[in-house]
């Protein structure tokens, strides 16, 4: 009973020594701070471990005011920003005023009118875009010709800035089925020609012709966002279609450009025709383009050289062989007589020894 | 924590929302607390009816606000444009602000004040009259504090001792505490010395730091030390 009871005191007793001493960790007496100070709180995030890079993480977090703006109207999702509040070098009373009671001018009625006939004009350019690719997809050139003739007051870009601003001027339309993209998918070299008539090209060799006034304008290295960002060329290249890779290489369809794999056109070709229509143009233009960055072998020979170099080559080791064989038929026919006359040789060399041997036994027959 | 994009300096973040376009037309006057335990059918989408109904409800504003760490003031758009259709919310943590509640029941408008509060004396023209915050975390054998002030950091120290069981885990106190008589090998009696220099070491930074936490000097006190706030924090709401 007594031993229990000085077990039960002393677990009583380095329990309160415990409390006192984690107690005494920040609240000691003397401490700059005390234990109903409303300045010390604690930290209500999770702390991983105790380091000094933790302690700028924690007051990272615990400074930062998150603003977020919801827009259901054009996302349905979130943007967010945000300012971390305490941490500034630098700022106005005006500035916070205007963080607590925004005053803010009403929205300019000319500007919502601006702005609808804006979300109009997309909409109409959506309508066409999606009569053009149906147009391409039916494989008729006279369709599309048809609806590029009715292409009235507003024109049909691709790709399609978003605004009405000049080229480049604003984001663009998010770009997929692009009417050269699909042609190249499944179209034919009447339909690529028809289009390849309205295509302009941004390089700065090739500055866009006159087209810019143009009601139909189509970007010949125009981008598919939707498939890896490639252009006109890569799916052509993929598709291993040679004759629309040359009618878009004669256009000044550009072979540098990447898509979002880093892979440029002639990276994608499946097969050795289609390498070959490549590096024929390359041979054809060297200075055109900078074919390194193109990923294409450029050499200085034309196609015709090369193959007739390759037939020399093939024609000049065929005669080597049969020089080879033929210098070999000799080398045996000789080792043939050489063996012939040896043997020869020795047979009369045996026949001479026979006669020789025959001597001796006449001889002793003789005195027998 | 929600990602979003990096956080801005308190300058570039008033010019985001000085700058047309920007969703947070209006003024900072509804607010409600986050529901992150029991958020059911009040998103993001019933968010404006309930923000007019608790601007009008002045004694449901003035309900303690209890369960989430962090408020949620919501930005009443000003006007009735497309602008409307989009919902700005900011978000503080509320053991930030109790500091500036000097005293008085947490509610609703008592965070937003202490809020305001807390935005006026960060972008306060006057650097002097901005005050350090203070990160201390203890856990085991290690501590790490830091003092700040707006971007930078006055003064920082990192420092750990033997005083945690190998492979058990614990304080070496825990063990002693536990009944029976306490071990007196080596290395107990190592760690039981390194604990109390610890606690002598902890002591004497503390003091050393005091200049920069006089409550003239420093407005928020953050602290991590699992057994120690364990307890603190029962005193504290009991």
């Amino acid at each position: 009973m007594s031993i229990s009871r000085s077990l039960l005191q002393y677990g009583l007793l380095s329990v309160l020594i415990c409390f006192w001493l984690c107690h005494s960790l920040f609240f000691f007496p003397g401490s700059p701070f005390e234990k109903g100070d409303a300045r010390v709180q604690s930290i209500p995030t999770a702390v991983r471990n105790v380091t000094f890079q933790e302690v700028q993480r924690v007051y990272s977090v615990l400074s930062t005011v998150w603003t977020v703006t919801l827009d259901h109207a054009v996302y349905g999702g979130a943007t967010s920003l945000q300012a971390r509040a305490p941490a500034l070098s630098s700022s106005t009373a005006a500035g916070v005023d205007s963080l607590l009671e925004l005053k803010r001018p009403a929205i300019d009625p000319e500007q919502l009118a601006r702005q609808q006939v804006e979300d109009a004009m997309v909409s109409q350019r959506r309508q066409l875009h999606d009569r053009v690719t149906a147009a391409v997809r039916s494989g008729s050139v006279p369709t599309l010709s048809a609806v590029f003739a009715e292409v009235g007051s507003v024109p049909y870009w691709y790709p399609a800035p978003l605004a009405s601003g000049p080229l480049g001027s604003a984001g663009t339309v998010l770009c997929s089925d692009g009417p050269l993209h699909l042609a190249c998918a499944h179209g034919d070299t009447a339909m690529m020609e028809a289009l390849l008539s309205y295509t302009y090209s941004t390089t700065p060799g090739f500055a866009a012709q006159d087209s810019v006034k143009n009601r139909v304008r189509i970007d010949i290295d125009g981008r598919d966002e939707t498939r890896f960002f490639r252009t006109a060329l890569h799916v052509a290249a993929e598709a291993g279609r040679c004759d629309l890779l040359e009618l878009l290489l004669e256009h000044h369809a550009n072979p540098e450009l990447r898509d979002s794999k880093k892979q440029t056109p002639y990276n994608l070709c499946k097969d050795k025709d289609s390498r070959l229509v490549f590096r024929n143009f390359a041979s054809a233009h060297q200075d055109t383009w900078d074919w390194t960055a193109a990923c294409v072998p450029v050499s200085d020979e034309t196609e015709a050289e090369r193959l007739q170099r390759e037939q020399d080559k093939k024609a000049k080791k065929r005669q080597k062989e049969k020089d080879r064989l033929k210098a070999k038929k000799e080398r045996e026919r000789i080792e043939k007589e050489e063996a012939a006359a040896e043997a020869a040789a020795e047979l009369a060399r045996v026949k001479k020894q026979q006669t020789r041997m025959c001597m001796p036994s006449l001889w002793r027959l003789f005195y027998h | 924590m929600a990602k979003g994009q990096p956080p801005l300096s308190h300058h570039q973040y008033v010019k985001t929302l000085d700058s047309p376009g920007s969703g947070a037309a209006g003024s900072v006057v509804a607010k409600r607390a986050t529901d992150s335990d029991s958020d059911s059918g009040s998103g993001s989408h019933g968010s404006e009816e309930e923000a007019a109904q608790s601007a009008e409800d002045e004694a449901d504003q003035s309900q303690p606000v209890v369960g989430s760490p962090q408020v949620v003031f919501y930005v009443q758009p000003q006007s009735s444009g497309p602008a409307s259709e989009s919902q700005t919310t900011i978000t503080a943590w509320k053991n930030a602000l109790i500091p500036f509640l000097r005293g008085a029941a947490a509610s609703f408008t008592t965070y937003l004040d202490a809020f305001k509060q807390m935005v006026q004396s960060a972008g306060s023209p006057v650097p002097e009259s901005r005050k350090n915050w203070v990160v201390l975390i203890s856990s085991g054998g290690a501590f790490a504090g830091g003092v700040f002030r707006g971007e930078e950091c006055l003064v920082h120290k990192a420092m750990q001792r033997y005083t945690v069981r190998r492979k058990q885990g614990g304080l070496q106190s825990s063990k002693d505490n536990q009944g029976g008589n306490a071990p007196k090998s080596a290395g107990s009696t190592l760690r039981r010395y390194n604990q109390r220099r610890f606690g002598e070491d902890l002591q004497e930074l503390l003091k050393e730091w005091a200049p920069f936490l006089t409550p003239a000097a420093c407005s928020h006190i953050f602290m991590f030390a699992p057994s120690i706030n364990r307890r603190w924090v029962h005193e504290h709401l009991a």
